[in-house]
């Protein structure tokens, strides 16, 4: 079952249903509790109990870990020995076989089944043991852990929670009633993703296949071509995103904003501020920010600069899925950061403030950042929408070569 | 140390860091009201508290003083309770 089958619906409104007739709070918890589970088995692979059964196995280890690093000394250790499992348990499930194939044989343990959501799970698993080892999260219960990791309006794709966000809303969506106003709201959220999603997205996605056109095309047709991709992956998963925060709060419960208006953003730094946000919030915290104080520490700042944000978007590639594709995605995506940041550290050092501030407030200066900086987001786009070999396509399309 | 040494500490260093004598800065101040309190802002600035305090924060620290709707007095009772943490 995808999240835009008619089976999802169904399950989306039953499941809206039953949480607004459980009144009783501690039922409400438990009642969410087994929507969560009754989702996961719709939508994980066959055979679906033993794909629940492992997942359930990789979460009870996860928490067994949590639950030692609240009562031992040696926090900092079970954390590095739980994240090496992790992530070599993560490579392997999700066939990076370009990083297993060097020390795993190839397919040896390429395993024939998948877990959805899984990258998703492993983001809200690290924050959850950052903040247990750093002492900022004391206790985890089992049922908020579960409902945490499996909440089924985010399951699939997000947007990632932080947990004492998570809990905060929990604690409201338990007590609090809906206003009416609120629930109008969350069903006008819900009906505007489905519009974005069904109706618009598709419109995109017709422009986005290389196969549209065999001979070099129009600057029209080119331009179509080339936004048509980026915009239909923003619609439809922003529509996702507006879908599931409006179901969060038809039942009083806030999942985060994951998208504001990106396609606006001056700069690659101001972009990775407006897409994905979650995610990029993510990366932000618990890879960019500690990396960056260590190596400042070290480092030359300016070296740290750059080498840390090539290192957080090499990995943010990878994670965006298994083929080398992603990896350059990502290298440009840190490449387009890395002279956002430097451009901004050279204003600041050749302008006064107030010419800074009037620079950046400047009309035609906004403009254009804009137009430079969408032209290579959606450039890029092309190296995470194509294969090398498609890409060669696209390239010899712009040659004016036909394919 | 109490919040108002905090405050006084911290208003030093804001200035420092983000090169502006005039800043001053209060516990309901956030980091959306400063232009420059941005990420690299960030670091800058969490590196300048920890030599100035003689602290160090943890990962789960700094992601969390950039959480939204945070502000410079939950930072500065972190600080305060870190200070009391090492004896500073």
């Amino acid at each position: 079952m995808t999240f835009q089958s008619p089976g999802m619906y169904i399950f989306l409104s039953s499941a809206l249903l039953l949480l607004g007739m459980a009144s009783l709070n501690r039922v409400k918890r438990h009642v969410f509790l087994a929507l969560n589970i009754i989702f996961i088995l719709l939508v994980i692979p066959q055979p679906r109990l033993f794909s629940g059964l492992i997942l359930l196995a990789w979460m009870l280890s996860h928490y067994l870990s949590l639950q030692l690093m609240l009562r031992v000394e040696a926090k900092r250790l079970v954390f590095i020995l739980w994240l090496i499992l992790d992530l070599v348990w993560f490579v392997t499930v999700k066939e990076y076989h370009w990083i297993t194939g060097s020390f795993l044989g190839g397919h040896a343990f390429a395993i024939w089944w998948s877990v959805l959501g899984y990258s998703f799970i492993l983001f809200r698993q690290i924050h959850l043991s950052v903040h247990v080892r750093d002492g900022m999260i004391k206790s985890v219960r089992p049922l908020d852990y579960l409902n945490y990791n499996l909440a089924f309006w985010t399951f699939l794709a997000g947007p990632i929670q932080r947990y004492d966000d998570f809990i905060e809303h929990m604690r409201r969506f338990e007590t609090e009633d809906v206003p009416l106003q609120d629930s109008l709201k969350a069903f006008n959220r819900i009906v505007w993703g489905l519009i974005k999603m069904a109706v618009i997205a598709p419109f995109f996605q017709q422009y986005a296949v290389i196969t549209t056109f065999t001979a070099a095309p129009s600057a029209a047709a080119f331009a179509l071509f080339f936004i048509s991709f980026p915009l239909y992956l923003y619609l439809n998963f922003s529509g996702y995103c507006d879908t599931v925060i409006g179901v969060g709060r038809a039942v009083g419960f806030r999942v985060p904003e994951n998208f504001r208006v990106p396609f606006i953003a001056r700069n690659m730094v101001d972009f990775w501020n407006r897409w994905h946000i979650s995610l990029s919030e993510f990366f932000r915290d618990y890879l960019y920010y500690p990396m960056m104080v260590a190596a400042s520490r070290r480092f030359n700042p300016l070296l740290s600069l750059v080498g840390v944000t090539f290192i957080s978007f090499f990995l943010m590639g990878i994670w965006h899925g298994n083929e080398i594709r992603f990896v350059l995605f990502g290298v440009l995506q840190g490449l387009g950061v890395v002279i956002t940041l430097l451009y901004g550290e050279l204003l600041k050092a050749l302008l006064p403030k107030p010419a800074l501030k009037a620079y950046k407030n400047n009309g035609a200066v906004r403009a254009a950042a804009i137009v430079v900086c969408q032209c290579y987001v959606m450039a890029t786009f092309l190296v995470f929408q194509y294969s090398f070999h498609d890409l060669y396509q696209v390239m010899a399309v712009i040659g004016g070569r036909s394919v | 140390m109490d919040m108002q040494d905090v405050i006084r500490q911290l208003n030093v260093v804001f200035g420092e860091v983000f090169d502006d004598d005039s800043l001053v800065i209060g516990p309901a101040t956030t980091a959306e009201a400063i232009d420059e309190w941005d990420s690299l802002g960030h670091i800058t600035l969490m590196l300048a508290v920890e030599k100035s305090f003689k602290i160090r924060f943890t990962t789960a620290e700094i992601a969390e003083t950039k959480k939204p709707g945070q502000n410079v007095g939950s930072f500065a009772r972190m600080i305060q309770q870190k200070c009391g943490d090492h004896g500073a």
